[in-house]
């Protein structure tokens, strides 16, 4: 069985308390479901708060049609979606300005592993070797090539939800897909706090980060996996070699500040490239003044170039540098 | 202390008393799960039991573990899978610590009645959490050890009533 | 064929005595201590809904509503009034649904046959926004 986890909500403070901090005449919609994969929780709170979620939940739930439950599919199928140029559009700016590592025309090499499946597989040598030269290195597609949004999808989804939400008057709100997160507008008595998980230690936390409205990414080998011959292959493919990452990172969360345009797809993005590169490119990464990283590494070590970062005491982990 | 008495019995009347007993167990164990349906969650009454501790006491040992199976089979049968386990697993558990307490102390009927019936639900909760996988099952323990008290002494009174009929019907020279 | 049997010499059993009167009302406040416990527990911000010893979901306390999950078929789970309990299921006993509303931690509900349990997280945490897993 897929080593499925939903993510830790605990966004549900009591109804007492939402109704002061929001203010009088605003109300709280909370809403829950299964979307792109995970379990996903929102907040809403502000004028119209109940309309405001029924039209997210709206624009989620085309997003997940759109991007399917294991995030492959043929283009061929939905051959104007514009999610999908519109998605492809940004990954390849981003690519650009960052670097190579995420592709979204690798569909063929994530359905070969089959990791979103019930039944993972180690595929051949030959086979993996044969399903990367199919894969086009620039993230075009044709319309017989399978896309997997996975890397981005999420990040992607948040900033669908940035944009309704800018139209509306919402103070603030809390928009949680799992490892993908938008903490949107401002809370009336003080920051948002996001919990970060241990990735060694189920429902226990690395760490917590206090913030102003930001788009947050978490990417770790963690939470979905399938073990084969006693090795544990994580489900974030490297596209040079075809296999699983192997990377000396256990877990990164970036953070990028709200105002950013394509926010979440940037965080979603960089935070899965960052794992796949490792220590080694880290000192490049914390350079960066447009977003905060927060890295752990196999030895118990964290690196973190975020003010808001309080990292826990009985983690397991210690800064390094 | 105890003292045992060897004795020799047919084959056709052994067989005709261990019909009859599992024929009991069956019929106990209905109507238990009759009455649980009344009872707050899984709480039981451990009618059935009564027929291993008379067995232990008027028959052998070994014949006493074979209805224990033997029940286990007729719920599994009745019930399905992990309701079988479950019943396994308690009756191993009070067959064990009733068989001891009859065998080496003076203890009287209800203790080890009561004694016996704490086994069996030790013996279900623990199961249960092998199926489960998770310890979450325990918090049911305490309200399951009152209960299993309970029934300890409805059922050790019952016992002292019941078993020297079966010793009789097995031994009865017609 | 004969078979031999082995009887026991219980005439001097007794029904009960005092000692062991003692034994069994000992037994009995144990027990009934151990039963007070949970009363005392917080009140809990959210179940956390578990299939073996991973865990399924957590479901807040303070939304009325009805929730289904895959990995457990024929199971319904329904909120009110910031406790959770069974409302449908599939098992043949139905003693999950017996068990009514939990919502303190400590409190349990459990379904063996399905393989959920249900069980009780207090708020220490939640004053959390998101987790990011």
């Amino acid at each position: 069985m897929a080593n499925f986890r939903f993510s830790r909500i605990t966004a549900a403070v009591s109804a007492l308390f939402m109704l002061t901090s929001c203010g009088k005449t605003d109300s709280i919609a909370e809403n829950s479901d299964f979307l792109f994969d995970t379990y996903s929780h929102m907040i809403i709170c502000g004028s119209n708060s109940e309309e405001t979620m029924k039209a997210l939940t709206q624009i989620h739930a085309d997003l997940d049609a759109s991007f399917k439950l294991c995030y492959t599919t043929e283009a061929i199928k939905l051959p104007n979606d514009e999610a999908y140029s519109d998605c492809t559009a940004i990954t390849n700016e981003l690519a650009d300005k960052y670097g190579t590592g995420i592709n979204i025309a690798c569909g063929e090499l994530t359905e070969l592993w089959g990791i979103s499946t019930t039944d993972p597989t180690v595929p051949t040598e030959r086979d993996i070797l044969e399903t990367l030269t199919k894969i086009p290195d620039d993230n075009s597609y044709t319309e017989t090539t399978m896309l997997d949004f996975g890397a981005v999808a999420k990040g992607y989804a948040c900033d669908k939800a940035y944009e309704l939400l800018t139209t509306t008057e919402t103070d603030y709100a809390t928009v949680s897909l799992g490892s993908s997160t938008l903490l949107y507008g401002e809370k009336p008595n003080g920051k948002f706090r996001a919990g970060v998980t241990n990735p060694d230690k189920e429902n226990s936390y690395l760490g917590i980060i206090e913030t102003d409205a930001a788009f947050i990414s978490t990417s770790g080998g963690y939470e979905r996996f399938f073990e084969a011959d006693g090795k544990r292959y994580s489900h974030i493919l490297d596209m040079e070699t075809g296999y699983p990452v192997e990377t000396d990172l256990t877990s990164v969360t970036v953070i990028v500040p709200a105002e950013t345009a394509d926010g979440g797809i940037m965080s979603d993005f960089l935070s899965t490239l960052i794992y796949i590169q490792g220590t080694a490119q880290l000192d490049k990464w914390l350079a960066y003044e447009e977003f905060e990283v927060i890295a752990a590494d196999e030895n118990g070590v964290v690196y973190s170039d975020c003010s808001g970062f309080i990292l826990d005491e009985n983690s397991g982990y210690s800064y390094g540098k | 202390m105890i003292g045992l008495k060897p004795e020799k019995v047919s084959a056709a009347r052994y067989v005709a008393v261990m019909g009859m007993l599992f024929a009991a167990t069956a019929a106990l164990n209905l109507i238990e799960s009759i009455l649980s349906a009344a009872l707050p969650a899984g709480m039981r009454v451990g009618l059935a039991n009564i027929v291993i501790m008379a067995a232990i006491l008027s028959i052998n040992l070994p014949s006493a573990a074979l209805l224990v199976i033997l029940k286990a089979a007729f719920v599994f049968l009745t019930r399905g899978f992990s309701a079988g386990v479950l019943s396994l697993c308690g009756g191993a558990f009070a067959f064990v610590v009733t068989a001891l307490l009859f065998r080496k102390t003076n203890s009287t009927y209800i203790l080890i009645s009561v004694l016996g019936s704490i086994a069996h639900t030790l013996g279900q909760l623990l199961a249960a959490r092998v199926i489960l996988g998770t310890g979450a099952i325990f918090a049911y323990a305490p309200i399951l050890a009152v209960s299993s008290i309970a029934a300890g002494v409805c059922t050790g009174i019952v016992l002292k009533a019941v078993f020297p009929q079966i010793e009789r019907v097995l031994k009865k020279k017609i | 064929m004969k078979t031999v049997v082995t009887a026991m010499e219980n005439k001097e059993r007794k029904v009960i005595n005092k000692r062991d009167t003692i034994i069994i009302v000992l037994i009995i406040i144990i027990a009934l201590a151990c039963l007070f416990i949970p009363k005392l527990a917080d009140r809990g911000g959210c179940a956390v809904i578990k299939c073996g010893d991973e865990a399924v979901a957590e479901i807040s306390l303070d939304k009325d509503g009805d929730y289904t999950f895959p990995e457990f078929e024929g199971m319904i789970f329904t909120v009110a009034d910031g406790a959770i309990s069974v409302t449908e299921s599939s098992c043949g006993d139905h003693t999950c649904m017996r068990t009514g509303a939990i919502s303190r931690s400590g409190e349990v509900i459990v379904c063996v046959p399905n393989k959920a349990a249900v069980t009780i997280e207090s708020k220490e945490q939640s004053d959390l926004d998101v987790v990011l897993k």
